[in-house]
């Protein structure tokens, strides 16, 4: 009955390892097919540059080579407001189209996608080629991802959304236009300037008629707002260059006791003229850095570039590090024609383990005018170390040794933080429950427990001063009806900078003078006393 | 968690207890008011000094006069010290 029960547990037993195997094994690829991914992923295609303007295209049902500038970015703001050989096509106020240009481009609000169409146009294949120019001239356009799998588009918006075409196709059954490019707002019946790009745009086909047709449409630039789809995974829109986001670079590590160290990265920012004094990039630039905690800011410190920063944290909690730049000018302003300068913010999670994170490698994003990033995963990702074989044309993953071990080490971690957590109260436990106890105690002690509050209150004031210092001093009272306030910063303004440089030599002298002999003689009284 | 029930349970118990008691009357506001306003000004003085001296100035100073009033009980214990060394 013994060995019949034995045998039972034994197969039991095995029976759950194998499943439990399996179930591990299977788990990542059913992960994987159920993961949340962003239908919009291929909607977007970019380029970094404009493509070149062809020189030999259709015009008026012939091939005709034209010695056109081959560069149609030179077109694209300053040729539309100053270049006279453009063929407008339409009716077009140019006046009022070039106005509103000119403060979209002041305030960057503006997007640019390159179209290429390779056609049977007219009696032979045709080609077309064009910029897609949209913007608004109060700043608020927004690109928005539409429609669903496998037809998806972005697609601009704006109050006062306005649109123009430039491209090197002349117009269906229109003459020649002397090789001039031509800007109109109806390309070729091309009518959907909303459309900035689709996925449905990305085609390289032959079709039963015998004539290649290829579409592409990618994106150029954007300064317009942008909001990813949950999960987004496709190319990033690249935004202006013009009105460009800076933000400090920073590393950061926080050690399993607390100590937190952060440093800014060797990467100056690169500041549009007029920003600045001095034109380019910047490297004698500070950083702000602080530590807060809920909205208390429990640390806060300007140190220059090269200079690290270090805070003890002081309980497990979940902090926010921030970060932002100071110019030599002064700090940088938020917002600006030309530039949005975000601080950049780390959400930290102390829970007794030690991380490294920063803008590098974190999983960060624009929020507003902040740029955030997601505290460091202290967990290492073991389904990287899964080794796969293939079955029948599918993949699956295996469990590896290294996994498995990666697996422990990350329960080793997940173990302790928890243990942490149960055994030691964070730092908002230990402000509120002092605070309440204080409360409480200075109600019930009266008098008396008012005497302790003002030691604790004049030593606090006392370290306070010392540590930040201060140049005012303002007692309670008034003189001929104005409140006494004592600057002493108004001295060095009055004696100047240098004297009063010296003046703070001279006292500092005279004070270790006095107590180096004072020491010196308790010294010799001490000693010759005995 | 734990902690926290600990603390949270001996609060609770000290509050209970120490309710039961009459409070002591309190200082009229006038007075917590000119401690209070002490307690400011004395830290607008240090942080005065502390512009002038620089910090690390001052808490140098301020360490060098604590050992210059304690500087017997300070001999002493060095000497004993020295002597303990010295067997």
């Amino acid at each position: 009955m013994t060995s019949f029960l034995d045998r039972s547990r034994g197969v039991l037993l095995a029976a759950l390892l194998l499943s439990s195997s399996l179930a591990l094994s299977f788990t990542p690829w059913l992960a994987s097919k159920v993961s949340a991914v962003s239908g919009y992923d291929n909607t977007v295609h970019t380029t970094e540059t404009l493509y070149t303007s062809m020189t030999n295209f259709y015009i008026g049902g012939s091939n005709k080579t034209c010695s056109q500038s081959s560069d149609l970015s030179t077109t694209l703001f300053d040729g539309i407001r100053t270049n006279d050989d453009l063929f407008i096509y339409g009716d077009l106020d140019m006046e009022a189209i070039r106005a509103s240009l000119d403060e979209a481009y002041a305030n960057g609000s503006y997007s640019v996608t390159q179209g290429f169409v390779r056609a049977p146009l007219g009696n032979g294949n045709g080609t077309m080629e064009y910029i897609l120019l949209v913007w608004s001239e109060s700043g608020d356009g927004a690109l928005n991802f539409t429609g669903s799998t496998p037809t998806t588009t972005l697609n601009a918006a704006a109050d006062d959304f306005q649109f123009l075409m430039i491209g090197n196709r002349p117009l269906a059954g229109y003459g020649s236009v002397n090789c001039n490019l031509v800007v109109t707002q109806n390309f070729s019946g091309y009518n959907f300037p909303n459309k900035v790009v689709s996925s449905e745009d990305q085609n390289q086909t032959t079709g039963n008629d015998g004539f290649y047709r290829e579409t592409r449409q990618v994106f150029v630039t954007s300064g317009f707002d942008i909001t990813y789809p949950p999960g987004y995974e496709g190319t990033p829109i690249p935004e202006n260059e013009l009105r460009r986001r800076i933000n400090p670079s920073v590393g950061y590590t926080l050690f399993s006791d607390g100590r937190l160290f952060a440093m800014g990265l060797s990467t100056p920012p690169c500041l549009p003229v007029g920003l600045t004094e001095t034109t380019g990039c910047v490297s004698n630039y500070r950083l702000i850095y602080s530590v807060s905690l809920e909205d208390e800011v429990l640390f806060e410190q300007t140190v220059d570039r090269t200079e690290p920063f270090n805070a003890v944290l002081p309980g497990y909690e979940t902090y926010q590090l921030r970060v932002q730049f100071v110019l030599p000018s002064g700090p940088v302003p938020p917002i600006s024609p030309d530039v949005i300068a975000m601080p950049v913010t780390f959400v930290l999670v102390f829970d007794g383990t030690g991380v490294d994170g920063g803008t590098i490698g974190n999983d960060c994003e624009v929020v507003g005018d902040v740029f955030v990033c997601e505290a460091a995963d202290p967990y290492e990702d073991c389904s990287l170390l899964y080794n796969y074989v293939t079955i029948a044309d599918t993949t699956f993953p295996l469990i590896s040794i290294e996994s498995l071990v990666c697996s422990v080490n990350n329960f080793g971690l997940w173990l302790r933080s928890t243990l942490i957590s149960l055994f030691v109260p964070g730092y908002s436990f230990y402000q509120n429950w002092y605070q309440s106890i204080t409360t409480f105690f200075e109600s019930k002690l009266g008098f008396l427990g008012t005497s302790i509050g003002f030691l604790f209150n004049l030593l606090g004031a006392v370290v306070t001063g010392a540590v930040a210092t201060s140049c005012i001093i303002a007692p309670p009272g008034e003189i001929f009806g104005t409140p006494l306030v004592i600057n002493v910063c108004d001295l060095e303004g009055i004696i100047g900078s240098s004297a009063f440089t010296a003046m703070q030599v001279v006292i500092i002298g005279v004070t270790m003078v006095v107590l180096i002999t004072a020491g010196v003689r308790k010294y010799f009284e001490v000693v010759d006393r005995r | 968690m734990i902690t926290e029930s600990i603390l949270s349970a001996l609060s609770a118990v000290v509050t209970f207890v120490l309710g039961l008691l009459p409070s002591l009357p309190a200082f009229p506001p006038e007075v917590q008011s000119a401690l209070n306003q002490f307690a400011t000004v004395v830290g607008d003085v240090v942080g005065v000094i502390s512009y002038l001296y620089t910090p690390t100035i001052l808490i140098l100073a301020f360490t060098i006069l604590i050992a210059v009033i304690n500087f017997e009980a300070i001999y002493k214990l060095a000497l004993w010290v020295y002597h303990k060394l010295r067997g």
